[in-house]
């Protein structure tokens, strides 16, 4: 199951600020992960958040601030970036050379950053063509594809096939799968009856598919549907994809 | 002409500037070279004509004739509004109906009226209309009416029951296709109407419901070339029901 | 457009408590979704005509005046008649005094979101004229004294059983719930209104640049019937509204049905050039009011692009805020995505800079737009000129600047998130917060909040050896 063999496999990984602050664990399974798949992980010190809140609240001098500092993170390597979340996955590879549009200095440099950024399961998929990571782990799953992976980044059969080939998984169909479950940032908080009525459903159709563990590929829709579910004293387990496979013999 | 066309056009023109043309679309490439065989143009077109809930029949022209004045006798109507025989593709269909005792309903505006005068009495008391069509569509089982000296729009919008008479030959593939070939009709006639079933509604909780304004019942007599000396063959094709 | 009275915030909760709404919209979103799926299967190779009709579009915006000008010509040379309206007010008094000078007591309209937009029946109305809605939805609205809450489907907010009980109090019909029922009372109430009426007011799909020809489409005939039988067809268009040619036309008519109901083409698509020549029946007179009412400001702005909208309703119903709320909880005469961007991007000093707001930026509006028009991107776009204007809310701007301070330098962020901590774990029992203070207090209500992590990832990263880049 090792990924094909190349000389040199180094990436470099950008946390994001909620997987650093909130779910350290996604971090530290992504380092598990890809380091068991032989390939070479650095992790920039220094990293805080890609900017995607100030972008999205169309705070965009605040957002290009950050973006910079970001950027010139990442640029110290020309590694590829791995990022395990779909949308900081989405801002860096759509938004960033969005935001520096003419910029001579930051353009350039959003587009190479762009150009070698992937998502962790994008990553896994395309660009090392692994299936089968050698994960192992019994539990009975739903998958909910987050919005940004799916209809930004267009990931959409990756994440299942890895699933898929986890020894001892089974998947279940969530019902409406790729209907969002209302996070959006700060949609939660500003907009927070709509975003929570947007949760119930995918709080409903989550329980009722008969899963015991909801996998994501986004800290912000686990928080959303983590924190849902323990509201409703619900007792599912909540994952991010690479907690899932990281899980082993 | 006045200010307020000038104010548009400037501020359009002034967004415009300095923005690239965006390229125009190449014009459609008229049918493609493996246009489907004609028998299978016809079977699609009945197939999904039955499935927006038209009936369809398929007849030779001389079995036409006697289908039209059956069907509406078998309908009970009793008044008829219809196109003058010579925009029918079967004059004879009319004569048909006559023979059977069923009577004309002029349209509102006979020649000669005056646009005022215009009285609805008569024709709204019509049971059904009868009318050509200057093509069908096979992909959408659509017929298509045009406007002109003979031919009332509201022989095909006002009775509960519409009766239109095609040419299967007459029959194109896709809009696309009959707008590339015929095209000119729509300037031509003042009202071209694309007619996919009978009149419906879904306003209500998404229930279809047919006959909301227009015909409840659309029966298509599709007249294919038959030999002279063949019985007339009258085939007929109904959907189970209105698909969504 | 006018302003509601209450908050958009008060309005979604209206909506969030209405068990009768929320049942409605939940049987048909649904239906429509998945009707649009299988129409849009039918089509081969959609993709190719998606891409097609994108291009149709923002080739038409791209020279948008000079296809009004040849537009106006054809419909001239057809024997018709072009209005231009500035805004809504000089739309409405058209129409007025076209029919003030022809004697016009009567109008039926069929449905039309532009005469919606410039509340075109109240001006008639208020001038004394009998006005009545043909589409059975919007009939059913009127009578109701409501507003439509869907563009394709004005009365998706009413369930069958409200509806039955409203035919019953107006024409004094036994109550039913059966829906054939009450659409056989509106075919004949409406019959003798179109053939009493002096004048036909309609929408326009699309027009045509090279013919000066008008698109409608219903599936219940009300328009064909509305512009057949009055001696007079006003029809009501957006000057956005053109294709270049018949062939594009074809193009565009070819998913506008599929996508709004799934549908391959809609029962009654009227290609109408002129008024009358000879014929026994059709309109004596046909004009066309092109409206304006803030569109060709948008012309190459960053949302300019929502122009190429055709009004199919696709991202209404793929909207999982419009399938929660519906249509009239924006207050505006067009919802949903489309109605986030359009309305407050026509009318910019209306109260619609919150509009924006109500979407998680999900993305499933664009993937639903059959000509893929990027919503999402234009809601941020016009969050961002709320912050530039200063409406944003003070909140908005002073958090955000404290975020990128605390963003680009590492020793804030990490005060920043201790701070976090500290307050997190004050809060907290068992590891998780069940309510947050203001302004994060919102997150609570629905949501626990975990308490942030006692060791960061990077702070367990600094004690990797070697791992540093």
């Amino acid at each position: 199951m090792m990924p094909k063999p190349d000389a040199d496999r180094t990436v470099q990984l950008f946390a994001t600020c909620l997987v650093d602050t909130i779910r350290p664990s996604v971090g530290l399974a992504t380092l598990r992960l890809l380091e068991r798949l032989g390939v070479t992980v650095l992790v920039p010190a220094g990293q805080t958040c890609c900017g995607q809140p100030a972008f999205n609240s169309g705070c965009l001098d605040d957002a290009r601030a950050t973006a910079r500092y970001t950027i010139d993170l990442l640029e110290r390597s020309p590694a590829p970036v791995i990022v395990p979340s779909g949308s900081c996955g989405d801002m860096i590879v759509h938004r960033y050379p969005e935001l520096f549009t003419g910029d001579p200095i930051y353009g350039p440099k959003a587009d190479r950053v762009a150009a070698r950024t992937y998502e962790l399961g994008q990553y896994l998929a395309d660009v090392l063509e692994v299936g089968d990571v050698g994960a192992k782990a019994e539990r009975t799953i739903a998958y909910h594809p987050s919005c940004h992976l799916l209809r930004g980044l267009g990931v959409r059969e990756a994440v299942p096939r890895l699933l898929e080939a986890v020894a001892g998984a089974q998947s279940v169909e969530l019902p409406g799968s790729e209907e969002c479950c209302g996070f959006g940032g700060t949609f939660a908080v500003k907009m927070s009856e709509l975003s929570s009525a947007m949760l119930d459903r995918k709080l409903d159709a989550i329980i009722g598919s008969g899963a015991d563990t909801v996998v994501a590929c986004d800290a912000g829709c686990l928080l959303q549907i983590e924190g849902g579910l323990r509201r409703r004293r619900a007792k599912l387990a909540v994952r991010h994809l690479a907690e899932i496979l990281a899980e082993s013999e | 002409m006045s200010d307020s066309r000038e104010g548009i056009l400037s501020r359009i023109r002034s967004g415009r500037a300095g923005q690239p043309e965006s390229p125009a679309a190449p014009p459609i490439a008229p049918g493609p070279a493996g246009v489907p065989e004609t028998t299978d143009l016809v079977d699609r077109f009945v197939r999904e004509a039955a499935g927006v809930g038209a009936v369809v029949h398929r007849a030779t022209r001389d079995g036409a004739v006697d289908l039209v004045g059956r069907l509406l006798v078998d309908a009970g109507v009793r008044r008829l509004v219809s196109w003058e025989p010579d925009d029918l593709p079967i004059p004879e269909a009319l004569d048909a109906a006559v023979d059977r005792g069923i009577q004309l309903v002029e349209p509102p505006l006979p020649d000669g009226a005056e646009p005022l005068d215009r009285d609805w009495t008569t024709m709204a008391a019509a049971d059904a209309g009868l009318t050509g069509a200057a093509g069908g569509l096979a992909d959408t089982g659509t017929v298509i009416l045009r406007s002109g000296l003979g031919r009332a729009r509201l022989a095909w919008l006002l009775p509960p029951l519409h009766l239109v008479l095609l040419y299967a030959p007459f029959i194109y593939p896709t809009l696309p296709a009959f707008i590339s070939a015929r095209g000119e009709l729509v300037g031509r006639s003042s009202h071209v109407a694309l007619v996919t079933g009978p009149s419906r509604t879904a306003d209500i909780e998404q229930t279809l419901t047919t006959g909301v304004h227009g015909p409840k019942v659309v029966h298509i007599v599709l007249v294919e070339r038959g030999e002279r000396e063949r019985e007339p063959v009258v085939e007929s094709v109904a959907g189970d029901g209105v698909d969504g | 457009m006018n302003p509601q009275p209450v908050s958009f915030h008060r309005r979604i909760s209206t909506a969030l408590a209405d068990d009768q709404l929320r049942l409605a919209l939940g049987r048909t979103t649904e239906r429509f979704a998945a009707k649009r799926a299988a129409g849009l299967a039918s089509l081969p190779d959609v993709d190719a005509v998606r891409d097609r009709a994108r291009a149709i579009r923002l080739h038409t915006l791209s020279r948008l005046d000079t296809y009004l000008e040849q537009f106006e010509a054809a419909v001239s040379a057809a024997g018709g008649q072009v209005h231009w309206a500035a805004d809504a007010k000089e739309a409405s008094a058209i129409v007025l005094d076209l029919a003030r000078a022809r004697s016009v007591e009567r109008v039926v309209k069929s449905k039309s979101m532009v005469s919606e937009e410039i509340a075109l029946n109240e001006t008639l109305i208020a001038a004394g004229l009998d006005v009545v809605e043909s589409d059975l939805g919007e009939y059913i609205i009127q009578l109701a004294g409501e507003t439509p809450s869907h563009i394709i489907a004005p009365a998706v907010h009413k369930t069958r059983e409200q509806v039955g009980q409203l035919f019953a109090d107006k024409f004094g019909v036994p109550v039913t719930d059966d829906v054939g029922e009450m659409t056989a009372t509106a075919r004949s109430v409406l019959r003798e209104v179109f053939l009493r009426a002096d004048m036909g007011v309609s929408g326009v799909n699309f027009g045509v640049a090279a013919t000066g020809s008008l698109a409608i489409v219903t599936n219940e005939g009300n328009a064909s019937l509305a512009v057949t039988a009055p001696r007079i067809h006003v029809a009501m268009m957006g000057i956005e509204r053109l294709v270049p040619n018949l062939d594009d036309l074809a193009v565009m008519l070819q998913i506008l049905a599929r996508s709004a109901t799934g549908q391959k083409l809609t029962v009654y698509t009227d290609l109408l050039t002129g008024p009358r020549r000879g014929d026994p029946d059709g309109p004596e007179e046909l004009h066309v009011v092109l409206v304006d009412n803030g569109r060709s400001r948008l012309v190459g702005t960053e949302v300019g692009e929502i122009l190429a909208c055709i009004r199919c309703g696709a991202c209404l119903n793929a909207c999982p805020v419009y399938q929660q709320i519906g249509g009239h909880a924006y207050g505006s005469v067009y919802s949903g995505p489309v109605g986030a961007v359009l309305t407050p991007s026509l009318d910019d000093v209306g109260p619609w800079n919150t509009l924006p707001d109500a979407s998680s930026l999900c993305g499933a509006c664009r993937e639903a737009c059959p000509v893929r028009i990027d919503i999402p991107r234009m809601l941020l776009a016009l969050r961002a000129r709320s912050v530039r204007a200063g409406t944003a809310g003070r909140a908005v701007r002073v958090g955000f600047r404290l975020y990128r301070w605390a963003a680009t330098r590492p020793w804030l962020f990490r005060r920043a998130v201790a701070a976090a901590r500290w307050l997190t774990e004050l809060l907290a029992a068992d590891g998780w917060v069940q309510r947050l203070p203001p302004p994060l207090s919102g997150w609570t209500r629905s949501r626990d909040f975990p308490v942030i992590a006692s060791r960061t990832f990077s702070e367990r990263m600094r004690d990797r050896a070697g791992g540093a880049g």
